[in-house]
């Protein structure tokens, strides 16, 4: 798994490739937990896998950004990824938007 | 395809996940999965793994966990199998889709995960041998499209005119023609769901595990299909069905001519018996086991989902009955078996009924069960029934069959059978255990060298209407009344 930060306009985009697993999830609540701001967007065009150990980092996020006021969307979620996120019911709570710049226009 | 399982030992030890996912892709392309389901099978085997390494070792202890491949026609069987601490399933957190919304927790999940990716997923206690989760994840072969709807008034009448066929063994290229003529005769509700899939059936057909057989017109239309299903659990015996004529003929008699055709194909292979189950919302097939020489031998509630037969029955359908029925194709020697004595008469009839005389032998006085039991579990998803199969009663066998049943009526399934080996004298001592836990009589399958097979059933919080069970024979009707007689929740109603 690989991350990259940057950011635009007034979000911190984190594109997150590979595979959020149980040996990397780890390391993605450490990179994230080092990001401030009060928008996150989670760009998951490059992941290709995720399990349940990932998408539990990913609802570590989003609890920490909500009890600070912020916010996590997520964008260009396909495949696998998608499918697991929509069975899971994670879609009924986070924003999941088509696009980074739907994202970035829709807030999170 | 059965090709040599193939089998990764890794250490109790998350950093083998990339390992065992390498293990995983690589058997899973090769066995023809897409790509998309190579990754689930690898996220499934990860929340397996990582549920075995995570819960089921105290810290530090290092310990192997054997994961083994079994390609199969339909798809892929994968077992962990280690010797961790003996868990629960039914204890396992259920994921609660409002919980996450709510309080973002997400107890349950892995689980979840693992039950939605997969076609089935097993947890068996194997005794000394340790606990096994089995993933079963079928290939994804495409569902024969449904045909199109009649063009005209003449597709759906029933044809008067002769009409001349003959009977012949499946060509592999009309196994579409077959699935269609199943959702022809039955919609999308014949429990046998294989037969819906053109490529699982040319599969099934090409490795001996069915053997179709059509009835063809002269113009080359096939207007019924039939097929002698053969359980590689089952060696010896097969069962006939998955039969079913198309509606715009029947009544010409195709369905006598294949019946002919299939049992003369397992009198030349050599089979011993055949089974044929019967529904019992009506009574023809039934009647036309009876034809064929086979007489009833269990009595199984609501075994499947409720079949559409179209133009027979009318309304919803309801959970089905089956009447199985057998026929000895080659007599048995009289191998011993230990009948529980207050079945014993019922057992009797039906032996005398099949035309065979086995050798009642009474159970020793001292029956310890010293040994280690061997309980497996078999779960039909589609049809919501599971069956416990004592291969082997050691001691706490009735508390593993107790466990069980548990688990299998927390996961809603609504009928439990329980499989007990006449040829084992504990059938006949722990009968009554068994039923004190709610089980009670079905009847008696016949197997191979003397390993026939008691079979008791559970019935989770239903309550089958005996009036509406149609049967076809006088004896159909005694077993009937005793299975009826036996069910102590229905006598309670």
């Amino acid at each position: 798994m690989q991350i990259t930060t940057h950011q635009q306009d007034e979000a911190t985009v984190l594109a997150v490739s590979g595979r959020l697993d149980a040996m990397t999830a780890p390391d993605f609540e450490q990179e994230s937990a080092t990001v401030d701001g009060a928008k996150l967007i989670l760009d998951l065009s490059e992941l290709e896998y995720v399990s349940s150990a990932g998408l539990r980092s990913i609802l570590a996020l989003a609890k920490r950004l909500n009890s600070t006021g912020g916010s996590l969307a997520l964008c260009n979620v396909t495949g696998l990824v998608k499918e697991v996120l929509e069975m899971s019911g994670f879609d009924s709570f986070l924003p999941i938007h088509p696009s980074l710049d739907a994202a970035l226009a829709g807030g999170g | 395809m059965h090709a040599l399982p193939v089998t990764l030992i890794i250490p109790n030890d998350l950093s083998y996940l990339g390992l065992l996912n390498a293990f995983l892709n690589d058997l899973a392309l090769r066995a023809g999965f897409s790509e998309q389901d190579a990754l689930k099978i690898q996220l499934s085997a990860e929340e397996t793994f990582a549920n075995i390494v995570q819960h089921d070792f105290p810290d530090g202890v290092v310990s192997p966990i054997e994961v083994i491949w079994e390609a199969q026609t339909l798809g892929m069987t994968l077992r962990f199998r280690h010797k961790g601490q003996p868990s629960d399933p039914e204890l396992f957190p259920q994921l609660d889709k409002q919980e996450i919304v709510t309080q973002l927790a997400a107890r349950g999940l892995g689980t979840f995960l693992m039950k939605a990716l997969m076609n089935e997923v097993q947890y068996n206690n194997l005794g000394f041998a340790g606990q096994e989760t089995v993933l079963v994840k079928y290939l994804d072969n495409p569902r024969a499209a449904e045909p199109a709807a009649p063009a005209s008034v003449e597709a759906t009448t029933p044809v008067t005119t002769p009409v001349t066929y003959h009977v012949r063994p499946l060509i592999p290229e009309e196994s579409v023609e077959v699935a269609r003529l199943a959702y022809h005769a039955y919609s999308y509700s014949y429990p046998y769901e294989h037969i819906y899939f053109p490529d699982r059936v040319k599969n099934l057909n090409a490795d001996g595990s069915l053997a179709s057989f059509v009835a063809v017109t002269d113009a080359g239309e096939i207007i019924a299909h039939g097929a002698i299903v053969y359980d590689p659990g089952w060696p010896g015996v097969a069962e006939l069905g998955v039969a079913f004529t198309k509606t715009t003929h029947r009544g010409l008699g195709c369905m006598n001519a294949l019946w002919d055709a299939m049992i003369a194909s397992a009198q030349a292979r050599g089979d011993d018996g055949l089974f044929v189950t019967g529904v019992t919302t009506h009574p023809y097939s039934q009647k036309t086991a009876l034809k064929y020489g086979m007489t009833e031998c269990a009595l199984m509630l609501s075994k499947v989902t409720g079949i559409n037969f179209q133009n027979i029955n009318d309304g919803p359908a309801q959970r089905e009955h089956l009447m199985m029925f057998f026929r000895f194709l080659n007599q048995p020697p009289a191998f011993p078996v230990y009948v529980p004595v207050h079945h014993r008469t019922m057992i009797e009839r039906i032996y005398q009924e099949l035309g065979h005389a086995p050798q009642f032998a009474n159970a020793p006085a001292d029956t310890s069960l010293d040994g280690p039991s061997q309980v497996e579990v078999t779960t039909h998803p589609s049809s919501l029934y599971g069956i416990i199969t004592v291969l082997q009663a050691g001691r706490n066998v009735a508390h593993e069959v107790q466990i069980a049943l548990r688990r299998l009526c927390i996961s809603r399934f609504e009928t439990v059978f329980l499989e007990l080996t006449l040829a084992d004298p504990a059938t006949a001592t722990l009968c009554g255990e068994y039923e004190a836990m709610g089980f009670f009589f079905a009847g008696v399958l016949p197997r191979r060298d003397g390993k026939d097979r008691l079979v008791l059933q559970y019935l989770n919080n239903q309550r089958p209407d005996y009036d509406a069970i149609s049967v076809a024979s006088e004896f159909g009707r005694e077993l009937l009344d005793y299975v009826k007689q036996q069910d102590k929740t229905h006598a309670l109603l």
